[in-house]
């Protein structure tokens, strides 16, 4: 017979949380997909033993943590340093109950709030993946400015989501 | 700054923006989703009856000339232990293919052995960045597609798991796909032809490349294309648990998740007393001064069969057969 998957979360939407639990820790896409994937083939050996019963989710994010922290080459990002209950915890936190759903709206309300030369900044860190070079480039300042730059960016991000969630 | 809270707030706002500005994890595949588990016994069956399926050819290939030896495959599962002097020097393995879920596969289970320089081409290389536009891996040196002999000579081996890496897929531009692929393979027939190790994983676009051409049915031979999905499936592949021997019929409806023809025939054909009948998963050659190794898509099976040691063992025997080239 085959065993029920818990209706907690899809697959899908399970491998998308820990892609995003990983990404959370600081992983670079490429290196998420490969813990994603041995995240969920660990899971699939090991499913018979665990509780069918309960959420695997709190259990495939400890695994990739594992892997992540196992194959992460120094210096570490911040973020991994702190320890598991304390990052559960707030994972838990910021992604509320709908798996951040609301978080990141937020977050896109936030970002149309900034002013083009900032959405251009961060258009293309994140969307192009240009170095700071070519983003002070672009923007016309130095490159030691960029850094700043994003810095104040993600502050003011980060004031603007806390407000909306909290409002 | 050291308040947890912050740390977190910004590593999420940090990962969340670069989600929205379109940043995706690769497409798994339905492999790769937990599929419903088989009862134990079945499971057990599953598995046994795909590792006698890759006995047979694994023990041909490890008994030919220059095979590996046990300790090697031993000491690729825990990379902390000295390999000890069965290889002198690592081998330059260059992996070619798309960044997709079985490629990585083999791209971790080869930069887990001690033996393996490895460097890949699995994203076209922006010429003005110097680097790949995306898929890249930080652990492994990265190079772009090899135009000529000269690209491939620093190499003892070329794995060719799959097209060459390009910014349109292939389903969106059929005809380039296959033009390079074509071009690709013909370059690892001259590496080989000169004293290279090359491995060629016979996928469809490689079988529709070399259509009527028998020179370079050493590399692709038609012998291991995989079986068309039946009229009407999916065109996806099961997830490991679910290959059950043929006769079986607990396989779930297609369009959820159609039976890999291909992989059960094979599983079928190797059952005991029929094993001579059973397609190999791979095939060697010598060819000109090199060799070339052709194996099944379906490899990737072997890492999801509930052994995953049988898949680094496999490509620590492939390693093996990688010599330092004749310069």
């Amino acid at each position: 017979m085959f065993r029920e998957i818990p209706r907690h979360a899809t697959p899908t939407e399970l491998r998308l949380e820990v892609w995003r639990h990983l990404r959370f820790l600081g992983a670079p896409s490429s290196a998420a997909d490969d813990l994603v994937q041995e995240t969920m083939m660990i899971w699939l050996e090991k499913r018979a033993s665990l509780d069918p019963g309960r959420d695997p989710a709190p259990w495939l994010r400890g695994t990739a943590r594992n892997l992540w922290r196992r194959t992460c080459a120094r210096p570490h990002p911040e973020v991994l340093g702190l320890d598991d209950a304390q990052l559960e915890a707030r994972w838990q936190q910021l992604q509320g109950e709908d798996a951040g759903t609301h978080r990141r709206a937020a977050l896109a309300a936030c970002l149309e709030s900034l002013g083009p030369r900032g959405r251009r900044a961060l258009a293309l860190r994140y969307g192009e993946d240009a170095s700071r070079e070519a983003i002070a480039q672009a923007l016309g300042i130095r490159a030691e400015g960029v850094k700043t730059l994003l810095r104040r960016l993600r502050d003011q991000l980060r004031r603007c989501v806390t407000e909306r969630m909290e409002s | 700054m050291n308040d947890p809270h912050q740390i977190t707030a910004d590593a999420w706002i940090d990962a969340a923006l670069g989600e929205l500005h379109g940043e995706r994890p690769s497409r798994s595949p339905e492999a790769r989703r937990p599929q419903p588990a088989s009862s134990g016994p079945r499971r057990l069956v599953t598995a046994a009856v795909l590792l006698l399926g890759l006995a047979v050819p694994l023990a041909i290939w490890l008994s030919s000339p220059g095979a590996g030896s046990a300790r090697t495959a031993a000491s690729f599962q825990d990379p902390t232990q000295d390999p000890g002097p069965a290889k002198q020097a690592a081998c330059k393995v260059l992996l070619i293919g798309t960044p997709n879920w079985d490629v990585r596969y083999t791209r971790t289970a080869l930069l887990r052995h001690p033996g393996v320089a490895l460097s890949t081409c699995l994203a076209p290389v922006d010429p003005a960045a110097g680097k790949p536009t995306r898929g890249a891996n930080e652990r492994e040196k990265t190079v772009g597609i090899p135009q000529s002999l000269e690209d491939l000579a620093e190499f003892d081996a070329v794995l060719v798991l799959g097209r060459p890496p390009s910014e349109r897929s292939a389903a969106q531009d059929v005809a380039t796909a296959a033009r390079s692929s074509r071009s690709l393979l013909r370059l690892t027939h001259q590496y080989v032809q000169a004293g290279g190790t090359a491995l060629v994983c016979v996928r469809p676009e490689f079988l529709a490349a070399v259509a009527n051409d028998e020179e370079l049915e050493p590399l692709v031979p038609e012998s291991l294309a995989p079986a068309k999905p039946p009229e009407g499936s999916a065109p996806h592949v099961v997830g490991p648990i679910l290959i059950t021997p043929a006769g079986e019929t607990d396989i779930p409806a297609a369009g959820k998740a159609a039976p890999l023809a291909s992989w059960t025939e094979r599983v079928k054909l190797a059952r005991p007393g029929q094993a001579e009948e059973a397609p190999p998963a791979l095939q060697i050659h010598s060819e000109g001064e090199g060799t070339a190794i052709a194996v099944s898509p379906d490899l990737w099976r072997i890492r999801a069969s509930g052994n995953p040691q049988a898949f680094d063992h496999f490509w620590a025997s492939v390693i093996e057969h990688c010599r330092p080239r004749q310069k």
